[in-house]
């Protein structure tokens, strides 16, 4: 059975990347939200520890998604119980700086679940972004429009794709496109994409609420050749198999997005704690939040929605180590981390007055944040469907 | 409390000498003792009752614990976590009756569950009722292993407390007209969980 305390293998790790947030993320996490688009060097070399991290196989990075071998029997807690509780640290630093840490994209997660063994070898060391949504579809990913056309040796693409984290600042990014639209979603395939690839045109990077530090392109693809070898994963068309591989990724991947506002909230909370104790309010578990002032009845509430967010997440994770399927669980914590996490952070501002709408403090800066995280990797209405469809044994076309 | 015209034994916390809350062992057949009914809104096959205490002397060695402020709060943290556990349960028994009853329940031509602003609700009960479930069991396993879990059992405490009335609330919503009548046993629970979002203390005893 899941143990619901930090695992003792795993302090270190923990210890480790709140030390590298507190010393990389949080000095610099007012300077990049003004200085958006513009590359925060800070991180380079804490990107190459951590890529010294990857290669001796722990570190917090995106190692992918590929459930551990090995130990078949008993309690395991595994590579994404461990990834989780490091982006969970990482994110109390600052969510957008990790969003944009150097070769741990989202691209880079995807080569390393589904590419062959050629293909890690010749991205080894890229910063690889993801690229899947476009101008007219968001969370229906089934439905985009970017082509990719088998010519010679060569596919080539032609489409346009928009909300791509770090797509000016990674080396390749890993498009979503479709073989032929009448097949439908068993036809959609990922291709990476080298920059500077003619016809790869950058059109814009976009101004936002929050993850200022985090660059987001819209990119226009006009006729791009990729070698046919750049596809990831089989170029067959499984018409039977359908998108449940694609959307198996997620079931490891929301876990994480739900630890980002995990993290962030938890940051938000410390902070309104210390600005409650200086003005003489302090919490206390031991009494009924109703005879306390009404800002730790408030507190209690949201440490409470904190740690329900929390407590899923290590759930999601630890039920992804053990091989049990997690479907349901991680769309339950990436929809209560979502929404928590938004709650949490803007009610704080609320908690600590005019500070925490000030700028002197970094509590408006989480509010801002923390809304992308009840938004990408699928929104708190994709899963509240998905739970939904699993608690009443009801299909995608039967609950829409 | 629940059968107080049963019980042969209370557990009663009273103050001490002005030093705050001591736990005190009180037989129902002793001078000044007495007991009145207290039909309530909810939890009423526990048959609530009010226990009045009028002079009431005891020897010294029913004080329990020394009159040490620490017991008397461990009792408090592990009641609320019993608590919780009452919610947990109440609450899965809301989620396991509405599942089948928005499946079966036609309108407008189709199961309600087909309809998003059904199909949520019952999302939100089962996110909310899991949050309750880990919360609870971080908080007693913590007990059990002798750790600190002032924090855990107050922050279960409150999230059974908040979403479990919630949960109670969304049932009979979910159920509409039939939410509402003694027909379906879910405006029952729907009253029993009312109870742990403001019952506090040692009740469980």
């Amino acid at each position: 059975m899941i143990n619901l305390e930090v695992p003792k293998k795993f302090q270190q790790l923990v210890d480790q990347a709140h030390q590298a947030a507190a010393e990389f993320f949080r000095p610099n996490s007012r300077k990049y939200d003004h200085a958006e688009h513009t590359y925060p060097k800070e991180l380079d070399m804490l990107a190459a520890l951590l890529d010294g991290l990857s290669a001796s196989g722990g570190g917090a990075g995106a190692g992918g998604v590929r459930r551990d071998e090995g130990k078949d029997k008993g309690n395991r807690n595994g590579s994404n119980l461990q990834l989780l509780l490091g982006t969970i640290e990482m994110c109390w630093g600052d969510v957008g700086l990790l969003l944009t840490m150097p070769r741990q994209g989202l691209g880079n997660a995807a080569i390393a679940s589904v590419a062959n063994d050629e293909q890690m070898e010749r991205y080894k060391g890229k910063w690889a972004a993801m690229a899947i949504t476009e101008p007219d579809t968001g969370s229906d990913s089934g439905a985009i429009r970017t082509t990719a056309v088998l010519d010679g040796d060569h596919y080539v693409l032609n489409g346009e794709k928009i909300f791509v984290t770090s797509g000016e600042r990674a080396d390749c990014v890993v498009v979503w496109a479709t073989l032929d639209r009448s097949l439908g979603k068993a036809a959609i395939k990922s291709f990476v994409v080298d920059r500077g690839t003619p016809g790869f045109e950058l059109v814009r990077l976009e101004h936002k609420l929050g993850i200022r530090a985090s660059d987001t392109a819209h990119f226009r693809l006009e006729n791009v050749r990729v070698h046919k070898d750049n596809l990831l994963g089989s170029p067959d068309i499984n018409t039977e198999q359908g998108f449940a591989g694609v959307m198996q990724t997620f079931d490891n991947t929301r876990p994480l997005v739900a630890a980002m506002a995990v993290g962030v909230a938890r940051a938000a909370l410390e902070e309104t704690r210390r600005i409650l104790a200086e003005a003489g309010v302090e919490i206390d578990y031991d009494r009924p939040a109703n005879v306390q002032h009404a800002a730790v009845a408030l507190f209690l509430q949201l440490e409470s929605d904190w740690e329900a967010a929390y407590l899923l997440s290590l759930e999601a994770a630890w039920m992804a180590d053990n091989r049990k399927p997690n479907s349901l669980q991680a769309s339950m914590a990436k929809a209560k981390a979502g929404r928590s996490g938004s709650d949490i952070t803007l009610r704080c501002v609320e908690l600590a007055g005019s500070i925490g709408y000030s700028e002197n403090s970094l509590l408006e800066k989480w509010a801002r944040d923390s809304k992308i995280l009840d938004i990408f990797e699928g929104t708190q209405q994709i899963q509240q469907l998905i739970v939904a469809r699993r608690l009443l044994n009801k299909s995608s076309a039967e609950l829409k | 409390m629940p059968r107080a015209a049963q019980a042969e034994l209370f557990v009663v916390s009273a103050d001490l000498d002005g030093r705050g809350p001591a736990l005190f062992l009180v037989e129902s057949g002793s001078q000044g003792v007495s007991v009145e009914s207290e039909p309530a809104m909810g939890l009423r096959a526990a048959a609530l009752g009010q226990l009045h205490l009028d002079k009431v002397s005891l020897p010294a060695t029913a004080l329990l614990a020394d009159g040490k402020a620490e017991v008397y709060a461990e009792c408090v943290r592990l009641a609320r976590i019993g608590w919780c556990a009452l919610a947990v349960g109440t609450g899965q028994a809301v989620l396991d009756y509405v599942i089948p009853y928005v499946n079966d329940r036609v309108a407008f031509g189709e199961p309600v569950s087909h309809r998003q602003g059904v199909a949520f609700k019952v999302a939100d009960i089962g996110i909310e009722l899991e949050s309750m479930r880990l919360l609870t069991y971080r908080a007693a396993s913590r007990a059990e292993q002798g750790k600190t879990y002032a924090r855990e059992a107050a922050l279960a405490r409150k999230l059974c407390s908040d979403k479990g009335m919630q949960i109670g609330n969304d049932g009979v919503q979910l159920l509409g007209g039939h939410g509402f009548v003694k027909e379906h046993p879910v405006e029952r629970w729907y009253r029993d969980l009312r109870a742990v979002g403001l019952v506090e203390g040692i009740v469980l005893v």
